[in-house]
């Protein structure tokens, strides 16, 4: 960042290499739609260009990045029209690329499987959009993500401890939704 | 299970997510491991726990459209013509856009904006008549511009910017766009344009009848005490 700071810009598209797909992914899970994933991904990036001559390093660049995700994904999920749509098992994914959720049950047969995972991902998404909005974005920068609580500290301002109660609140609703899959 | 039991599992359960994260240090750890270690209840809750974490870690991933990095530039050389009024204004263009691009977006755009707020009966543009502009103002009295020498100066107009763009004496692509052609007029008031970076002000201007519909007059005054 600091690179695109003194005007590389070589550097910002490789930021956007790097990061893109992670921030379309995490957007996805706010507004339940590609097409506008990749708007609100456009728009982080967007900023990001915009701010790269101000920059200061203070906090590593994944959590200024996900903290400006965080602000556009709840501005979007705040608006009505774009509450994650729910999906009926007949409806296929909206695009061809996704893998379903692949259940281990070796025993089943590969349809019964395909259904199954649609299921639980349909529940998963139902139960990850009626999670509190501050819940569901320190479960999925925590799990999906893959970052500390420190980290999802930063990224949310807020203390560890707060992080950690807002992990173990999540993930006890989600727990209690998915219960019948465990 | 007896009182005490419970009372112990209920002091661990809210560590055992930070537990399974490898977020839990120090005393609170110990407690928990000491715990867990005689507890087949907490222990089955720990199995819960590391299913859904891996539930999550497992929902599918979408992939970007491939293009979302071109699209993302064309945002960004749009927004730079608007931020900046023009791109060479800051230097700093987009990685792989040339600057012909962005002097084009910035006319295409201004032509389009123009030419929808105009569009409400205000002009009456023709390729083949004289384009009226029924200005009531006596600084912009009606005014007729003849498309073929109003074409040849928006193109001349364009070649310059364009070249001036790119930092070259080379000439633009062929085809200009295609509002621009049919409202050269609106293009050769471009420099009026530079500093309104939305609608309102053409709003404002086709509100107020006594205005000049391209931006002179104290309309435009107005605008630029509200701006300082």
């Amino acid at each position: 960042m600091l690179r695109v700071r003194a005007g590389d810009e070589t550097a910002f598209r490789a930021l956007f290499e790097k990061h893109s797909r992670a921030i379309v992914n995490f957007a996805y899970q706010f507004v339940g739609r590609r097409d506008r994933a990749e708007e609100l991904t456009q728009d982080v990036f967007l900023q990001v260009y915009r701010a790269g001559p101000r920059y200061e390093p203070q906090a590593r660049f994944t959590t200024w990045l996900y903290r400006i995700a965080r602000n556009a994904c709840l501005n979007e999920a705040r608006r009505p029209e774009h509450r994650f749509p729910s999906r009926s098992l007949d409806e296929q994914p909206d695009d061809g690329e996704r893998a379903e959720i692949q259940l281990p049950d070796a025993t089943a047969r590969e349809g019964e499987r395909t259904l199954a995972g649609r299921e639980l991902e349909a529940r998963m998404q139902e139960a990850l959009a009626a999670l509190p909005e501050h819940q569901r974005t320190a479960l999925l920068l925590s799990r999906t993500e893959g970052m500390s609580y420190r980290d999802v500290a930063e990224t949310l301002e807020c203390s560890e401890s707060a992080v950690k109660s807002l992990v173990f609140r999540a993930t006890a609703s989600m727990r209690k939704a998915l219960a019948e899959f465990l | 299970m007896s009182e005490s039991k419970r009372e112990a599992c209920a002091a661990v359960s809210e560590h055992l997510v930070a537990y399974v994260d490898d977020e839990l240090a120090g005393e609170s750890r110990e407690v928990v491991v000491t715990h867990i270690a005689t507890c087949l209840s907490c222990r089955r809750e720990i199995q819960s726990i590391e299913q859904v974490g891996a539930l999550l870690t497992a929902l599918p991933r979408i992939e970007p459209s491939v293009d979302l990095a071109e699209r993302l530039q064309d945002r960004m050389a749009a927004t730079s013509v608007i931020d900046t009024g023009s791109a060479r204004t800051t230097g700093r263009r987009l990685p792989g856009t040339p600057g012909w691009a962005v002097a084009f977006a910035a006319a295409a755009a201004v032509a389009l904006a123009l030419s929808s707020v105009l569009n409400h009966g205000t002009v009456s543009p023709s390729r083949t008549e004289s384009v009226e502009v029924a200005a009531p103002s006596a600084v912009s009295a009606p005014m007729a511009v003849s498309p073929p020498r109003a074409i040849a100066a928006a193109q001349r107009a364009a070649r310059v910017a364009v070249a001036d763009a790119r930092g070259a004496d080379e000439l633009m692509p062929e085809d200009l766009p295609p509002d621009l052609l049919e409202r050269p007029e609106l293009y050769l008031r471009l420099p009026v344009v530079h500093r309104l970076q939305t609608l309102e002000h053409f709003e404002a201007v086709r509100a107020d009848g006594d205005q000049d519909r391209i931006g002179r007059g104290p309309c435009l005054d107005r605008e630029r005490a509200a701006w300082a």
